[in-house]
């Protein structure tokens, strides 16, 4: 029987409270709204970042400084380039499967084990990186959220149901904000809870990273003291400010958890604090913010609600299958040069390292390699939708014929 | 609905364990604390890498090592053997210094000979420490080994 207490609480707890507090907070208790079409696109831009993070070789030999897994086992077979290759060669794979949202219980562990294994050996060199953790923690988050789905709800191997894609969604954001959280939690007990004081401080830093930039490629464009790392240590009160409104926002960065709205401001002032970041001190974290973009600013729902506004399911699936199909047969759309510089699946790879341009921001270069692989994707996909209408209307004439057969 | 049933609802419990158990396993990979800049101070150091006439050496350029990395190879290694001068009670900073420095300009060379590039003989490490004071920026060079 269900009690005035209980009646209030569920309400609170519930997506339709109206309240602004009861919003915020019931966001946090119950599930997103997560469709096939989003899911697939969750798993698809994220598996590109993967992808990616896979471009560079592994050019260590030894694992002097052991971290994580590497304390415990000798992980410099994979600097083998044969090995790594093959072992590289075996992530994709799975990452395909990933995207398909087929057999997620086994390629989610894998693939996550895999991406962990790399980068450990990278982290064992004894200077630690910290662009990667958060693709290796998501893979985690991602395959622990599918085996205990698997243990609670049974073996499902076709791509996730509703309620599992929508426990992916927030898990995922859960590593996002959470290393933001990490980093606040860090700041204050370093310094014992005296961060934003010290924060002016940081300003010098400016100058270092500026120094290490320019001592790196001695790049004459790094030369000098910037003005505005100058103008920060000239006022501190100003710097704290400036710094602290970084930390604030790094300590709310949870609340993204709540709704897609808070979500989507909270993703697009994360991204622009790492722009500011690089700007001023050089220091890039693409990772960071491709994440943020897809799990936070909500870049899948985007494109997903774009394609759920044609009505006609046949259409969109035709479109959709369409325009995949249309990135490898790009290669025959690409330059004669182009084609006899590299195999096809080579060209498949250039096209993943060429998501490099949300570092560089070469659109030159990246459009050069890309047109071609948009214009075919576009054709293909108007391809396949017209194909998805005329399936439609054939199956819809057989059943019109078969009910007035009857 | 009673607590114990919104605890396993919402993804608030994984943050909290996510955060608990990245700040109490550190940098162990994939996990973090993600100490970067979270002891701000007033003097900074960052190192750089000389030939021995004290020229600058495009370090990462030839190496694809970058003076970050060598800085926190430098703090990593130093940390570790003063552990270890703890325990054993034997202080030492220049031979340590020594030590470290040699150990970094061997993996240069490594991995300068990896990209096919080679390094002039007589390599120097030196770190600067950078501080801003009484309205100028003061740069501090300490030599800390030279082959």
């Amino acid at each position: 029987m269900t009690t005035a207490k209980s009646k209030r609480q569920n309400n609170f707890f519930s997506r339709n409270n109206r309240g602004p507090l009861g919003r915020l907070t019931s966001g946090f208790f119950s599930l997103p709204s997560v469709s096939p079409l989003e899911g697939f696109f969750l798993r698809l831009f994220f598996g590109l970042v993967v992808a990616y993070t896979l471009r560079f070789e592994v050019p260590f030999s030894a694992q002097p400084h052991p971290a994580g897994l590497a304390r415990f086992f000798d992980l410099t077979w994979l600097s083998d380039p044969w090995a790594y290759s093959v072992f590289r060669g075996a992530l994709y794979v799975l990452l395909m499967f990933y995207v398909g949202g087929l057999i997620l219980p086994v390629a989610l562990p894998l693939l996550a084990l895999g991406h962990v294994l790399v980068f450990t050996l990278y982290n064992s060199q004894g200077y630690t990186h910290h662009g990667f953790q958060i693709v290796s923690l998501t893979l985690v988050a991602q395959a622990a959220t599918v085996i205990s789905y698997t243990a609670l709800k049974g073996l499902r191997l076709q791509p996730p149901d509703e309620r599992l894609n929508a426990w992916l969604l927030w898990q995922s954001q859960v590593i996002v904000a959470g290393t933001y959280l990490i980093s606040v939690f860090s700041k204050m007990i370093n310094t014992r809870g005296l961060w934003l004081w010290n924060s002016n401080y940081i300003a010098a830093d400016l100058i270092k990273s500026r120094r290490q930039l320019y001592y790196g490629a001695l790049d004459p464009k790094f030369d000098g003291n910037p003005a505005e790392a100058v103008w920060l240590l000239e006022n501190p009160w100003i710097a704290r400010a400036l710094f602290g409104s970084g930390l604030i926002l790094e300590a709310i960065a949870f609340l993204a958890l709540a709704n897609r709205k808070i979500g989507f401001l909270i993703g697009v002032a994360l991204i622009l604090m790492h722009r500011s970041i690089a700007r001023l001190m050089g220091l890039r974290f693409d990772n960071n913010e491709m994440l943020c973009a897809i799990y936070l600013v909500g870049l899948p729902f985007l494109a997903a609600w774009c394609l759920e506004r044609i009505a006609n399911p046949a259409v969109r699936l035709g479109a959709l299958i369409g325009g995949g199909l249309g990135v490898p047969l790009s290669y025959f759309a690409q330059p004669a040069s182009v084609q006899s510089a590299m195999a096809p699946a080579l060209y498949l790879l250039h096209l993943i390292k060429s998501l490099g341009v949300w570092h560089d921001g070469n659109m030159a270069d990246f459009l050069r390699l890309t047109l071609p692989m948009w214009l075919t994707c576009l054709a293909t996909a108007v391809a396949g939708a017209l194909a998805g209408r005329l399936f439609a209307a054939v199956r819809n004439g057989y059943q019109f014929s078969n009910r007035s057969d009857g | 609905m009673p607590w114990y049933r919104l605890v396993l609802h919402t993804p608030l419990t994984t943050l909290a364990i996510f955060v608990a158990a990245s700040l109490i396993l550190k940098e162990n990979y994939p996990f973090s604390h993600f100490p970067m800049y979270s002891s701000p101070t007033a003097p900074r150091a960052y190192y750089m890498v000389t030939d021995a006439e004290g020229r600058p050496l495009p370090i990462s350029t030839i190496t694809g090592v970058t003076p970050p990395k060598i800085g926190k190879m430098h703090w990593r290694k130093s940390q570790e053997r003063e552990s270890m001068a703890r325990r054993t009670g034997k202080h030492d900073t220049a031979g340590r210094d020594e030590d470290v420095g040699r150990e970094i300009c061997t993996m240069l060379r490594q991995q300068a000979a990896r990209r096919g590039q080679t390094l002039p003989q007589g390599i120097q490490l030196f770190r600067v420490e950078i501080q801003y004071d009484d309205g100028k920026i003061k740069e501090t060079k300490q030599l800390l080994f030279a082959e």
